[in-house]
C-alpha cells in the first residue's frame, strides 16, 4: 500500500499509556470495511517499549489520563510515524490521543506538554468535567452525516489556522465549547477528535473517510449495517435527553 | 480462629445512642424504599444511617473479624464462597446482593449485628476507607483492569491500594493475586501477605510496571520490572489441574459453578478462609455447595432451552465468559445488551474482547443495545441475528443449552422474567 509494502496495515499506537476506551475496536472497523471492499489488510498494536513501524493508519488515544505524557514521548520517539505521514499515512487521534497529536496539551495536573505537532491545535485543562453525548452537524465537505459518540475530558482545545474543525456541533462541548461549537481537527490525512472509544463502529462513514484518506480516492458506499442502526437509536436518545433539559443521569 | 478478646466482646455490644438512632433511621428508611418499590432499600438505609452518624460503619465492624474482597471481577463469588466457608466458625454478615460501597456494608452488618464474623465485598475505588473503618484481619486483592469506559481509572485504583495497603492495621493480612503485577505492586507495602497464584484475566493491563511506567519483562516465571526490582511473588496457594494447593496440603476444586474463573474465586476464598483457620477441605465442602451467586450461573428452562445466565460487565468478564462459551460449542449463544446504568450507556467494552474465539458460531443479540453487540459479532466472524426481546431471542434458538452474556441491566431484567 502507500506507506508500506504488503496489505493495507493499522496500527494501534500504545493503547497501555492511556486509559483504554476500547479504542482498538476503531482499527478492527477499519479493517473491516476495508475487507468488504476486498482490500488486503492488517492489524496491529504496538505497545510501549517498541517503536512504531512504517503503516497505513495510525490509530491512537483513550481517556486522559496520568500517563499522557508518556504517550507523547513514545509517539515523538518512532520516527516512522512522521515519515510515513510524509508518506501518505493517515492517522486518528481519539480523546487524548487527539491532544496529544498536537502542538501543546496538559496532563491531569494541569501542566504543560508538548505535543507532537501533527494537528495545529493547543490543549489546557479546564476545570470542569465535559462528559455526556455527543451529535455532530453533518459535514458535507467530507461526506460525514450527524455522528454519534460520547466525550469524557477535561481539554479545552483551541484550533489554529492550519486545522479545519472535523464538523460543527448539534449537541456536546467539543474542542472549547465556544459558538459555532465544533468538534476535533482535520489536516491533510491527520484527524483528531473527542469522539471516544470505538467510534467508528457507529460511525462507518468516518471509517470510510479514513480509508479513503490513505487510499487517496472516495471509496464507493457499503449497505447500512448494525453500526448506522445503533447510530439512529443514539441520536434518537441524545435528542430525547436533550429536550428534557439534560437531567443528571445521561445516555 | 476468633480471637478472644473479639470474642468476649461480641455478645449484647451496645451501639452509642447516636449510632442506635441512625441504624433505626437508615432501616425505616429501608423498609419505606421497599415498600415504594425502588428496590430492596440497602443503599438508601445506609446513607440515611451514615448521614446522621458518620462512625456507624467502624462502630457495627468493632466487634467482628472482618475480611474484606476486592477485585475489578470475582469479588462477588468469591465473597459467597468465603462467607460460606467462615460459617463454620459461626454466623457471617455478608453483603449478598452485592451492595458494596460503604451504605451497603452498613446494611449488611446491621442486619447481623450478632455475627461475629463478616465477608464483605468492596467497591475497588472505596477499599481505603473501608479498610480504616472497619479494622479487617485480611484483604483480598484478586485482580484489576480496566473497567467502565467514562473515568473509572485501574490505574489509580492501584495506587489507591498501595495506599491502603501501607495503612493496614498490624494484624491484617493481605490475601493478594501474584500473577497480577497491578495486585502485586499494590500489596507489597503490606505487613503480611499470603500471595496466591490466581492467573490474569486480563493481560493488556499488565504490560507496565505501575511503580515506574516501564515496560514489564515478561517470561514463563512471570514478570520482572528491570527499573524497580518488582518481581512475581512466589505463590503459597495455586490451582493445578483442577486441585487446590495449600500450605498444609490439597484438595479437589469441586465447586458447581462454571469456568476456571469461578475455580479461581474458590481458591482465593480458601487462601482467606485459612487466614481465619478454617482448614481448606473443610472450607471447600461449604463452598461445593453454592449453586449460584445472585442468579449468575442459574439454569432456566425456557420451552426446552436450557438457559444460564453469566453478567459480564468489562473487558476481562467479557474475555473469560467468551472462553466458557468457546469451550461448549454446542450451546446456543445469546448476547443480551439493554441501555440502562453505565454498562447500558456504554457498551464499548466489547470492542475489547476476544470475540473472534466464537467465529463461525451463530449467535442471536438482544435488547435495546442488540446492533451495537451485533455489529461487534458480526466484524468477529459469527452469524448473528438481532431479536428485540430477550425471550424471544431465546425461543429463538435450538432446544437445548443456551448460554446468555448479559450486561447488567439485561441480567436483572432476565432474571426476573425467567423466575416468574
Amino acid at each position: 500500500m502507500i506507506a508500506c509494502a504488503g496489505p493495507l496495515l493499522i496500527v494501534s499506537a500504545y493503547p497501555d499509556l492511556t486509559l483504554p476506551q476500547a479504542d482498538d475496536g476503531n482499527a478492527l472497523v477499519l479493517a473491516h470495511r476495508a475487507r468488504a471492499r476486498d482490500i488486503d489488510t492488517e492489524t496491529r498494536a504496538v505497545h510501549c517499549g517498541e517503536h512504531l513501524p512504517p503503516a497505513d493508519i495510525y490509530v491512537t488515544g483513550g481517556l486522559e489520563d496520568e500517563d499522557q505524557g508518556e504517550l507523547a514521548r513514545w509517539l515523538a520517539s518512532s520516527p516512522a510515524l512522521r515519515d510515513a505521514i510524509a508518506a501518505g499515512a493517515a492517522v486518528l487521534g481519539l480523546n487524548s490521543g487527539y491532544q496529544v497529536l498536537g502542538e501543546r496539551f496538559a496532563l491531569t495536573d494541569g501542566s504543560l506538554r508538548e505535543g507532537i505537532g501533527v494537528l495545529d491545535v493547543r490543549t489546557r485543562r479546564g476545570e470542569a468535567w465535559i462528559d455526556g453525548p455527543v451529535i455532530t452537524r453533518p459535514n458535507a465537505d467530507l461526506g460525514l452525516p450527524p455522528l454519534s459518540g460520547y466525550e469524557s475530558h477535561f481539554g479545552i482545545t483551541e484550533l489554529g489556522p492550519d486545522v479545519a474543525p472535523l464538523a460543527l456541533l448539534e449537541e456536546g462541548h467539543g474542542n472549547d465549547g465556544t459558538e459555532p461549537r465544533s468538534d476535533g481537527a482535520l489536516a491533510g490525512r491527520v484527524v483528531g477528535t473527542y469522539l471516544h472509544g470505538p467510534v467508528l463502529a457507529r460511525n462507518p462513514e468516518l471509517a470510510d473517510l479514513m480509508l479513503g484518506l490513505v487510499l487517496g480516492r472516495t471509496l464507493e458506499p457499503l449497505p447500512p449495517s448494525f453500526g448506522e442502526a445503533s447510530r439512529r437509536r443514539r441520536i434518537d436518545e441524545a435528542r430525547r435527553w436533550v429536550a428534557s433539559g439534560r437531567p443528571k443521569v445521561k445516555l | 480462629m476468633l480471637k478472644e478478646s473479639r470474642q468476649t466482646a461480641i455478645a449484647h455490644r451496645a451501639l452509642p445512642l447516636r449510632a442506635g438512632f441512625a441504624l433505626a433511621a437508615g432501616r425505616v428508611a429501608k423498609d419505606l424504599s421497599r415498600r415504594l418499590g425502588k428496590g430492596s432499600g440497602g443503599v438508601i438505609g445506609g446513607n440515611v444511617a451514615l448521614r446522621l452518624d458518620p462512625r456507624v460503619l467502624e462502630l457495627l465492624a468493632s466487634h467482628r473479624e472482618t475480611a474484606l474482597v476486592s477485585a475489578t471481577n470475582g469479588k462477588s463469588t468469591t465473597t459467597q464462597f468465603l462467607a460460606a466457608a467462615l460459617e463454620v466458625l459461626g454466623p457471617v454478615a455478608h453483603n449478598r446482593g452485592g451492595s458494596n460501597m460503604a451504605n451497603g456494608l452498613v446494611t449488611a452488618l446491621d442486619a447481623a449485628r450478632d455475627a461475629p464474623l463478616a465477608a464483605l465485598e468492596v467497591d475497588e475505588a472505596y477499599l481505603g476507607p473501608i479498610s480504616a473503618a472497619v479494622a479487617p484481619r485480611s484483604i483480598t486483592l484478586m485482580n484489576l483492569s480496566r473497567e467502565f469506559t467514562r473515568g473509572v481509572s485501574f490505574k489509580r485504583e492501584a495506587g489507591h491500594w498501595r495506599d491502603t495497603a501501607a495503612h493496614l492495621p498490624p494484624d491484617c493480612t493481605i490475601v493478594a493475586n501474584a500473577d497480577d503485577p497491578l495486585v502485586a505492586w499494590a500489596a507489597q507495602p503490606a505487613p503480611t501477605v499470603v500471595w496466591v497464584e490466581g492467573g490474569l484475566l486480563w493481560e493488556e493491563d499488565a504490560r507496565l510496571c505501575r511503580g515506574c511506567l516501564e515496560p514489564l519483562a515478561w517470561d514463563r516465571a512471570g514478570y520482572r520490572c528491570d527499573v524497580c526490582g518488582l518481581t512475581r511473588p512466589e505463590p503459597v496457594w495455586r490451582l493445578v489441574d483442577g486441585e487446590i494447593h495449600g500450605p498444609s496440603g490439597s484438595v479437589p476444586a469441586d465447586i458447581r459453578l462454571p469456568g476456571r474463573a469461578n475455580r479461581v474465586n474458590a481458591l482465593f476464598a480458601l487462601a482467606t478462609a485459612g487466614v481465619f483457620g478454617v482448614d481448606p477441605a473443610t472450607a471447600m465442602a461449604a463452598i461445593a455447595r453454592i449453586g449460584d451467586v445472585d442468579g449468575r450461573y442459574r439454569q432456566y428452562d425456557v420451552d426446552g432451552r436450557i438457559v444460564q445466565l453469566h453478567m459480564v460487565k468489562n473487558s476481562a468478564s467479557w474475555g473469560e465468559t467468551i472462553e466458557l462459551f468457546a469451550c461448549d460449542a454446542g450451546a446456543g449463544l445469546l448476547f443480551a445488551v439493554d441501555g440502562f446504568g453505565l454498562t447500558g450507556r456504554d457498551t464499548a467494552t466489547i470492542w475489547d474482547a476476544p470475540v473472534e474465539r466464537l467465529a463461525g458460531r451463530r449467535a442471536t443479540a438482544s435488547g435495546v443495545r442488540r446492533d451495537d453487540i451485533a455489529l461487534r459479532l458480526e466484524i468477529a466472524g459469527i452469524q448473528v441475528t438481532t431479536v428485540e426481546d430477550h425471550l424471544d431471542a431465546i425461543r429463538s434458538c435450538p432446544p437445548g443449552p443456551v448460554h446468555a452474556a448479559c450486561n447488567y441491566s439485561a441480567f436483572n431484567v432476565l432474571k426476573k422474567r425467567l423466575a416468574s
